[in-house]
């Protein structure tokens, strides 16, 4: 170990970095004072330390969300598509960090994580199609003089939990169709491989957006009972 | 907080269904799962043995998708199994970042123990241990376990009763097509699984009778493409909709349906039975 520690490439595992929420379009550091450890696999050496959240964290997260759900569901599948579009373009331009991200939490090799982004990309690109996607029917004199027609509604703030198997691509089949459809989103991904959901969070923050469609809340069971 | 989307293990995606459910919340919960390739006799033994390590190895054996079980019907069981054997040896296990490496490690200490001890169980409990991964595993600190093969696996045994989620993958011999189907069919999972066969008519009938979500045929790891929606049947999937896909845009909207009619007042008249068409 005193050998790894000095060598240069591995300077990184020398120091635990802390991984704090992502709420309201910005790193929120945790209140618990409950961390859990993040280790590289790989070396077996700790790598960060992920805040662990408190059920009123949480519901700041939900309450965060809700209030940008009051304009987020305003934007028109237009502006939703072009932004879709930017965010598929984003993602397919920092697909390697991403990869080398989950890689340094999660393990899998890196040709194996490029793979997982490059299907969480799919589901993105699907989701540029949400103008499509959501169209509705309409019935003209169903009655006499009485037009019916359909159309489909976001819910609100929506929460998805993933595992760690996929610190990339699950929550991506979750978050890209939700926000689409006009949902804002809660993610609580793995304790144990967090930090490419802080990754996310940037990079839909840089691709335009708006702070609290997305948010991430590390945790526990605390974090999960209070989400459920 | 209106919905929740869970990827998981079995217990903790029925305890999420159940109670989000219970507060009125929308729940799509996906769990465990228990994935077998059957291979029957007529199948391309190289191939299904490509097919076998890719997928029974592949990200450490760490994905809900991965092959778990192999079910070798008749005569094709040995050459197989020994097909396999000459491939793993010259899988590379390692740093993950290190370009040469085809398997990392598996996630924490713990679950690397305790997939270990699902070989140790397996020899206890009757199995051949063919190649133990605990003996091939790289030097060093990281969580690393080798490729581990388990022959002549029964349905008793711990090793196929359990979602091991690592690189231990087991072979179940079965004499018949009939007798690999009932096993895939009783097994409390139901995600993907996977024939390997030259016969279009038998493939077409497995895909009728088969109870899982996620169905290959001559494809190890079915994952439904991005246009279609991810999901198995069974006790790897607790509520309705199906991951990502049409199925996702069902799950985050809700429908709403108007009767629309511009006033005339010449039509207008009170009326209390129930709404009829005209």
């Amino acid at each position: 170990m005193t050998e790894l520690a000095e060598a240069p490439a591995a300077g990184r595992d020398e120091s635990v970095t802390r991984i704090p929420h992502w709420i309201g379009g910005q790193r929120v550091e945790g209140t618990s004072g409950r961390s859990g450890p993040v280790y590289n696999p790989a070396t077996g050496m700790q790598t960060g330390a992920v805040d662990l959240s408190t059920v009123e964290e949480v519901d700041a997260a939900v309450q965060n969300a809700a209030t940008a759900w009051e304009s987020w569901r305003t934007v028109s599948l237009a502006r939703r598509a072009e932004l879709f579009f930017r965010i598929r373009e984003l993602f397919h331009a920092h697909r390697e960090d991403l990869a080398r991200s989950l890689t340094a939490e999660h393990g899998k090799v890196l040709s194996d994580a490029m793979g997982e982004v490059a299907r969480g990309l799919e589901v993105i690109e699907y989701a540029c199609g949400i103008p499509t996607l959501v169209k509705g029917e309409f019935s003209e004199q169903a009655s006499t003089g009485i037009d019916v027609y359909s159309i489909r509604q976001p819910l609100g703030v929506v929460a998805g939990i993933t595992p760690f198997n996929f610190p990339a691509m699950v929550p991506m089949w979750m978050w890209a169709p939700a926000i689409a459809c006009g949902n804002c989103f809660v993610l609580k991904p793995s304790e144990k491989d967090p930090s490419p959901s802080l990754l996310t969070a940037e990079l839909l923050k840089e691709a335009g957006l708006p702070d609290g469609v997305f948010n991430v809340v590390h945790g526990d069971k605390v974090a999960v009972d209070a989400l459920l | 907080m209106v919905a929740v989307s869970f990827v998981g293990s079995t217990p903790i995606a029925r305890y999420i269904y159940e109670t989000g459910t219970k507060h009125g919340k929308r729940v799509q919960a996906l769990g465990g799962a228990k994935n077998h390739m059957i291979v029957l006799p007529d199948a391309d033994v190289d191939m299904a043995a490509d097919a076998a390590v890719s997928a029974g190895y592949g990200s450490a054996g760490e994905r809900c998708m991965a092959v778990s079980v192999l079910v070798a019907v008749g005569d094709v069981a040995d050459p197989l199994v020994e097909a396999i054997k000459q491939r793993l040896p010259k899988v590379k296990v390692g740093n993950g970042l290190e370009p040469a490496s085809e398997m990392g490690p598996l996630v924490t200490r713990e679950h690397r123990d305790k997939v270990a001890s699902y070989i140790a169980s397996g020899s206890e409990q009757g199995a051949t241990v063919v190649a133990d991964g605990r003996e091939t595993a790289p030097d060093g600190d990281g969580f690393f376990l080798g490729v581990s093969l388990l022959d002549n696996v029964t349905t008793e045994m711990d090793a196929y009763r359990d979602e091991i989620f690592g690189p231990v993958l087991s072979v179940v011999r079965a004499t018949s097509y009939d007798e690999a189907l009932a096993l895939v069919n009783d097994n409390p999972y139901g995600n993907g699984v996977a024939l390997f066969t030259r016969d279009g008519g038998v493939a077409r009938q497995f895909q009728f009778d088969v109870t899982a979500g996620m169905v290959g045929i001559n494809v190890p790891i079915p994952v439904p493409v991005a246009y279609y929606s991810f999901g198995g049947w069974k006790a790897s999937l607790f509520g309705d909709s199906h991951a990502y896909g049409p199925e996702s845009i069902h799950f985050y909207t809700r429908g709403k349906v108007v009767t629309s009619r511009w006033p005339d007042p010449a039509t207008s008249a009170v009326d209390l039975g129930f709404p009829q068409t005209r």
